[in-house]
């Protein structure tokens, strides 16, 4: 069922990317028969035969029992994904380091791991290492943060 | 012969051993390093050959490229994070390997194909230089449009469980393709207004998401108490040196990788990825069990790795005799002979005649470094793995992050991770086939805009894709490819009675 749910969603979405292509229009190069639209429209009309062949598949088939996820692991992985949209929003705002450790430290937390000193060295370590890894020695631009985090950024990183 | 003892003289002494040894280090953990990549590498280590001899600066970049290519085939096969954009297909049966428990046999493999892969291109570079110069100019945009659907023709072998999902995921992967400005008419494509999406979806971002995350995703949901494989994983995570015999059995695959990777890293701007593509849509091709791939099988690590490391050698081809380079890492090299004051090019050989050789005789040495390297980065990347799941986990994120971001250091392309974590958690419940779909992302543009332009300079002729011999053959080539294993269902069908 979710799979066909799913199915729908991604039919839509290709109705509307069809649509979206035929204002696809430009300076147009002589003998360039194809055009900017051409490519993806044929794309998109086998992808919806494709779609339609699978969801019609799907119904004809006798409806298997799907594996059912237990209300406990549904919740630990929704808080999961909460968790990383957490993470990379406040990336911005506090900086690689300090949301990193935090994130580390939760997620951890999250997936039932019961010894909260390791977790919180490790969550520290990890955040560092890859600061200096990746910010002190390959040179790579981590996201600093603002205000006070920005400034201290810059003694790390 | 003068000139041979003083390359050997030149590539092996003491000093220039310590440098090539540095490098080749240097590039296997860059290359293990989701992110970083030969090109980040060559780059970082660069300033540092600006007081060296030229020939030893030169090779000591050759030796980082030798070590990048090969090293991202670990966190490849350990994480199914591809270090590099070219051990991206290395992942298609090196992780399922890490996961039956054989991950050191996987690495032992990656590494002994990228070795092969090198020394072949190595002496391919060496004896065949102008030959094979005027062939890489013969390569236009019907070739380009064929080498594409090689690379995109192993599809249907990927989805052997579905060949319906597999197809629509890699339609899905060519749609994805085409986001981003219209190279040839300057339209924006599906951007909806968003400056991100101006140059396009790059598949590091995409992989990254639709490999990594949705995989933790997965692990997550199956049990909240780690990873039920980690056990069979650990105990088969020491590096395995290949044997001479299991080299000899599969020579084939050894070298047909490391030709095609030759050729396709003689092509300007083809690369390290196309050529694993299409070295691994061969190898599917010719072999009698395709269902198979997608699984562990040991040719479908052979197969890229031996490619992706020969293209280093065949990149230099051109750069060395045209001035043109093959690839952007030998772009970077290009950049460093200037820098010397060389110029690349046909008078170079003759100004520099010990360069040649000398390159040749440094890719052999940082070629045979790797086994050294690759165990001892290799080992420590293994050590990973035995950390408790919830903390391997977050590592897994967090370098999916990292390597997501460094790539243009912007948040857009984490994002683009983050939302491909769903399509790929979809995917691998469905059974609809990640693979192919990256396949379509990779391969996509290439195959549109080299049709484009090839209907443009044939004046709107489609035949100019038939009457192209080169172009001819690797079109029919992509045919039997795609065909293949619904040709060999059809026989086994015919024969158990299944079809009159």
């Amino acid at each position: 069922m979710m799979e066909l749910i799913g199915l729908s969603c991604m039919g839509i979405g290709l109705i509307y990317l069809f649509i979206q292509s035929w204002e696809l229009k430009g300076i147009m190069v002589s003998k360039d028969t194809v055009g900017p639209a051409g490519f993806p429209q044929l794309v998109i009309i086998l992808s919806f035969l494709l779609l339609a062949f699978i969801g019609f598949t799907l119904m004809k088939q006798q409806r298997k029992k799907e594996e059912k996820m237990s209300w406990d692991r549904k919740k630990i992985l929704g808080i999961h994904v909460l968790l990383f949209f957490a993470y990379l929003m406040s990336l911005d705002l506090l900086g690689f380091v300090l949301s990193t450790t935090i994130y580390c430290f939760l997620g951890i937390l999250n997936l039932k791991y019961t010894q909260t000193l390791k977790s919180a060295v490790f969550s520290l370590l990890l955040s560092g290492g890859i600061t200096i890894l990746f910010g002190r020695i390959f040179l790579v631009s981590l996201p600093r943060g603002i205000g006070v985090f920005r400034e201290l950024s810059y003694f790390l990183y | 012969m003068g000139i041979t003892i003083k390359s050997l003289s030149i590539v092996f002494s003491p000093l220039s051993m310590v440098f090539m040894s540095f490098g080749t280090l240097f590039g296997v953990v860059c290359g293990a390093l989701p992110g970083l990549g030969p090109s980040m590498a060559v780059i970082l280590l660069l300033p540092f050959t600006y007081a060296m001899d030229p020939i030893v600066g030169i090779i000591t970049l050759v030796a980082v490229n030798v070590g990048a290519q090969a090293g991202g085939s670990i966190s490849s096969i350990l994480l199914r994070v591809p270090g590099t954009p070219s051990a991206i297909a290395t992942t298609f049966d090196g992780y399922p390997m890490a996961m039956q428990g054989k991950a050191g046999r996987a690495l032992g493999l990656a590494f002994t194909a990228s070795v092969i892969g090198s020394i072949f291109s190595a002496i391919a570079m060496l004896v065949a230089t102008p030959l094979l110069s005027n062939v890489a100019l013969k390569f236009q945009s019907a070739e380009f449009f064929s080498l594409a659907l090689l690379g995109l023709s192993c599809i249907s072998s990927l989805g052997a469980k579905n060949q319906a999902k597999s197809l629509f995921a890699a339609c899905l992967g060519l749609l994805l393709s085409t986001v981003g400005l219209d190279s040839i008419n300057g339209v924006e494509r599906f951007t909806f207004g968003q400056e991100f999406l101006l140059n396009g979806i790059d598949f590091i971002p995409v992989m990254i998401g639709a490999y990594a995350i949705a995989e933790v995703y997965e692990t997550i949901g199956r049990s909240s108490s780690g990873n039920s494989n980690e056990s069979s994983v650990l105990k088969g995570a020491k590096f395995e040196f290949i044997k001479l015999k299991d080299v000899l059995t599969k020579w084939k695959t050894y070298l047909k990788g490391s030709i095609i990777g030759t050729i396709v890293g003689i092509i300007p701007a083809a690369g390290g990825s196309i050529a694993a593509f299409i070295a691994y849509s061969e190898e599917v091709r010719s072999s009698k069990t395709p269902e198979k791939f997608g699984t562990g099988v040991e040719e479908g690590i052979i197969a890229p790795e031996s490619s992706n490391n020969a293209c280093v050698g065949g990149s230099m081809v051109p750069t060395l005799t045209l001035g043109i380079p093959g690839s952007p890492v030998a772009a970077i090299i290009m950049a460093a002979f200037m820098l010397h004051g060389l110029t690349p090019g046909p008078l170079l050989i003759q100004q520099q005649p010990a360069m040649l050789q000398s390159i040749f005789f440094g890719m052999i040495a940082s070629s045979l470094l790797l086994f050294v390297f690759g165990k001892i980065v290799a080992r420590e990347f293994t050590k990973i793995l035995k950390l408790p799941y919830p903390l391997l986990a977050m590592l897994i994120m967090v370098l999916g992050v990292v390597g997501a971001y460094s790539l243009r250091n912007n948040l857009a392309d984490v994002f683009i991770a983050f939302a491909f974590s769903f399509v790929g958690y979809f995917f691998n419940k469905y059974g609809y086939s990640t693979s192919s779909f990256i396949l379509g992302l990779v391969l996509g543009r290439i195959a549109e805009n080299s049709m484009r332009k090839q209907l443009i300079i044939s004046g709107g002729s489609w035949l100019g894709f038939v009457t192209r011999p080169i172009s001819l053959v690797i079109l029919l080539l992509s045919l039997a490819a795609f065909l293949s294993p619904y040709y060999r269902k059809f026989m086994s069908a015919r024969k158990s009675g299944g079809v009159c």
